[in-house]
């Protein structure tokens, strides 16, 4: 039996988690520092800085970063939103286009690139350089997969290539499945949960308690006409490796906008959607198509992206501002060539679950409350994760994928 | 989602002038039928092809409300649905049930014609649940249509003031 501080498993038949993860202020301090500091973050996608000077500002990993693609190189760069004098947020706007960057409090002036142009009085520094290096607007190291933007606050010691590794496949199949770009929808939504946000790791790639939870949402579709013998799936769950995993379904009775109709989607878009798969497996194949169109996907990518290829595309991202808060925010997604319909029908599907005002999420939050409340101050018993294990099984709705996320988050946490 | 102009209902718009009380007491009614949970009722007062809204928290939207990621955009069907899951098993979250209070003032018309009325209202909702308390507050236009001695709503647009539902956490009630 292997015996870690919180995470216990023989490795055969019982894995387990001491609830103290939960609600311990000392373990999410070492979370911060030894996770959100060192691991790549979703940050926003390229969609969102389209030209040079497009910029926005967010909280990311609890800290107000700038988001913005450099005037003259025109790659995206990310800045701590925080003057290199003495801290000032530089930037107030949530957005907009932007060739320089003025701090309120003393003036000083950067450009897109982070080079600061201008410190009124600069002749009081003497000759800068010399015993005084030549301050910039603090530089977070960013980078790129597929459009798909990642900070890291660290040194990070593998680029986001190697650490995405398995989630990869998973991105391009979002990716690849139409020939315009993946593009980010207008507005998002920002909401809290009085959770612990290792609960909402979890409940990402959770099939399980979907017809439990989330009956509602069945019956709604139910309601709209779907067959409700059509919601039993068979599918797997799968651990990626670095802490990221999977599930992935089907058939996707909720549907799916690239190309499965669901009632929830318009009538009168059947006949495009259904001409969507043929186009599909034209382009790409039939099998990737068919696992494109006909499965659902949850990818979680270490520790707190979840891109959801469901009812609609969306990417959720979410840190925890205290052991029991977990701040999210999920952005909608569609690709650059989605006819106003076509976008319409993403933006319709993917509210009817997901987000503060959906069928789904405030089941989840009620749900993901109550858990914590048990918990208390101290957390007492383990919660399990031993589904599929003794049997050997993999399937969507067992939980080796929330294992590899624990497994990871014990060797970042529980290690001297 | 935010009216350009505002008209001076005392000046600009032609109205009959117990119109204006009309209308308070039917924003008073609806508020109650909310407060009370008498949601059948309530949905009674929408009209087949009404939609209910809750608009992005950004404000940035200058598209159209399917354009961009709506906190609620329900069509007739989908609000029927909200309604009736409030009386189910299973809607977990609104188990057991909050209680509220509604607030409803500031009474503005947008738009007046005989077949069409567009009102904005200030309002705040308290909400009670799990021994916590926390509270929306917004606008919210009507466009209303005279149906009898009261009125049908053809749409019910909300815009919360809010920059997150962080407080709040979800929105399990009408708003």
């Amino acid at each position: 039996m292997t015996t870690r501080q919180f995470v216990e498993t023989d490795n055969r038949n019982f894995f387990r988690v001491h609830r103290q993860v939960y609600v311990c202020e000392d373990t999410w301090r070492r979370e911060l520092t030894r996770i959100f500091d060192k691991c790549w973050l979703y940050a926003g996608h390229a969609s969102e800085l389209e030209k040079p000077g497009d910029f926005l500002t967010r909280k990311i990993g609890g800290r107000p970063v700038i988001l913005v693609r450099d005037v003259a190189s025109e790659a995206p760069l990310a800045f701590l939103n925080a003057c290199a004098h003495r801290g000032a947020v530089v930037c107030t706007d949530a957005k907009g286009t932007a060739n320089r960057f003025a701090c309120p409090y003393h003036g000083w002036m950067y450009d897109t690139s982070g080079a600061l142009t201008g410190v009124p009085g600069r002749s009081a520094y003497g000759r800068v350089g010399e015993g005084l290096p030549e301050p910039s607007l603090p530089q977070i190291k960013l980078d790129d997969y597929r459009g798909f933007l990642f900070i890291n606050f660290g040194e990070p010691l593998v680029s986001l290539a190697s650490y995405l590794g398995g989630a990869k496949e998973y991105i391009d199949l979002v990716c690849d499945q139409s020939e315009g770009s993946v593009e980010v929808l207008p507005e998002h939504l920002h909401h809290s949960i009085r959770a612990n946000w290792k609960l909402l790791a979890e409940n990402g790639v959770d099939a399980y308690h979907l017809p439990f939870a989330h009956k509602r949402f069945l019956e709604l579709l139910d309601s709209l006409g779907t067959d409700p013998n059509s919601h039993k799936r068979s599918g797997v769950g799968y651990a990626l490796g670095g802490g990221h995993g999977v599930i992935k379904s089907g058939p996707p009775s909720t549907g799916r906008p690239i190309a499965y109709w669901s009632p929830l989607f318009p009538a009168d878009m059947k006949a495009a959607i259904d001409k969507k798969f043929d186009d599909l497996v034209a382009r790409v194949g039939r099998g990737r198509a068919e696992d494109m169109a006909h499965t659902n996907r949850s990818l979680f990518v270490f520790p707190n992206l979840v891109i959801n290829d469901i009812l609609g595309l969306n990417i959720r991202t979410f840190f925890p501002t205290s052991p029991d808060e977990v701040e999210v925010t999920v952005w909608g997604a569609g690709f650059s060539n989605d006819t106003p319909e076509e976008r319409a029908m993403r933006v319709s599907a993917l509210i009817s679950f997901i987000g503060p005002g959906g069928f789904g999420t405030p089941d989840d939050v009620e749900i993901l409350e109550s858990c914590q409340r048990s918990y208390a101050h101290a957390g007492i018993g383990y919660s399990d994760f031993s589904r599929g294990m003794s049997v050997g099984t993999t399937k969507h709705t067992d939980e080796e994928q929330n294992r590899a996320f624990w497994r990871e988050w014990a060797n970042y946490v529980e290690q001297p | 989602m935010t009216a350009t102009f505002v008209v001076p209902y005392m000046s600009a718009v032609p109205i009959v002038p117990d119109i204006v009380s009309r209308i308070t007491s039917f924003l008073a009614l609806e508020a109650d039928l909310l407060d009370e949970w008498r949601l059948d009722d309530w949905f009674e007062l929408f009209e087949p092809e009404a939609r209910y809204i809750v608009a992005p928290l950004q404000r940035a939207a200058e598209s159209a409300p399917e354009q961009a990621l709506c906190l609620i955009l329900d069509d007739y069907e989908r609000l029927r649905a909200r309604v009736r899951h409030f009386a189910g098993a299973s809607t977990w979250m609104e188990q057991p049930r909050s209680r509220t209070r509604r607030l409803v003032s500031n009474l503005r018309f947008l738009a007046s014609a005989t077949e069409e009325i567009v009102v904005r209202v200030n309002f705040v909702v308290y909400q009670f649940r799990n021994h916590e308390s926390w509270e929306f507050v917004g606008s919210a236009k009507y466009r209303l249509v005279p149906h009898e001695s009261e009125f049908r709503i053809r749409e019910r647009s909300v815009q919360l003031d809010h920059e997150s539902i962080s407080k709040q956490r979800r929105i399990s009630i009408i708003i």
